[in-house]
């Protein structure tokens, strides 16, 4: 099905905040990348000027984020608020992690 | 502190001798444990750590590296060991390349901003490809321990 235009090339940005302990290690890390990947649209994470993409774990390991880290995300594609929200469901859960 | 000081000749092994996964994870920690004299009875419990710890999530980040990690609370420091397996380990990465370069990390239960800043100076280093090839053809532990120099983040 054809999107229309507009919806392909729409862009959603939000703040991701890291709530758990252990901060952006391994296993979280791992979380982004998947749920990154089940959507077609571009998502790059980015901390101050550090940009990675968000479909790439040795990229979302750069971020070396810490708990109370507070990252950005923007995603560009037909996905795109889905994707967001997902990402920012995922972050607030703190990954099913100690908080 | 700078986390390259955590490698010399001693905290490399240029060729594993054990090539199926567990085994491989294996002998990372025991060569380890032999390095830094930690009891028996640690060595088996990182190592069931490692392996249990692989069984939740396999640590290959791709292109060939993994990352395989325990954390234990009679850790002082943060513990690093860098191998190669030139035959290459199924280690069921998420891109399905075989495993070629394992950095080993041992990790105190405290900190663990420490334990994600190394994780940082890691993919820092195994995301050069450059990297990864040289790795591959080093000849020696000095080659190796060269490349962290060469490829390493400047400031840490």
């Amino acid at each position: 099905m054809d999107p229309g235009p507009g919806k392909e090339e729409e862009v959603v940005e939000a703040d991701l905040v890291l709530v758990n302990r252990q901060g952006l290690h391994a296993r979280p890390s791992q979380m982004v990348v998947k749920t990154a990947n089940d959507f077609a649209s571009k998502i790059e994470i980015s901390r101050d000027d550090q940009v990675v993409d968000a479909k790439s774990i040795m990229g979302v390991m750069m971020l070396a984020a810490e708990k109370g880290t507070v990252l950005k995300v923007r995603a560009q594609g037909p996905d795109a608020r889905e994707a967001v929200q997902a990402l920012k469901e995922l972050f607030a859960s703190g990954f099913g992690e100690e908080i | 502190m700078s986390f390259r000081r955590l490698f010399d000749e001693q905290h490399v092994i240029l060729e594993i001798q054990n090539h199926t996964k567990d085994e491989a994870l294996r002998e990372m920690v025991e060569h380890l444990g032999k390095i830094h004299r930690f009891p028996k009875k640690r060595v088996e419990a990182l190592v069931e750590a490692i392996l249990d710890r692989e069984a939740q999530g396999a640590t290959g980040i791709g292109k060939g590296v993994a990352l395989p990690h325990a954390k234990h609370p009679e850790l002082k420091q943060i513990y690093a060991l860098l191998a190669r397996c030139s035959e290459g380990l199924d280690f069921n990465a998420a891109d399905h390349q075989p495993v070629h370069v394992l950095f080993l990390v041992l990790s105190p239960e405290t900190n663990p901003e420490e334990h994600i800043k190394f994780l940082r100076w890691i993919s820092y280093i195994a995301r050069q490809k450059d990297f990864r090839s040289f790795f591959l053809q080093a000849r020696n532990v000095e080659e190796a321990l060269g490349l962290l120099d060469e490829f390493g983040p400047r400031e840490d």
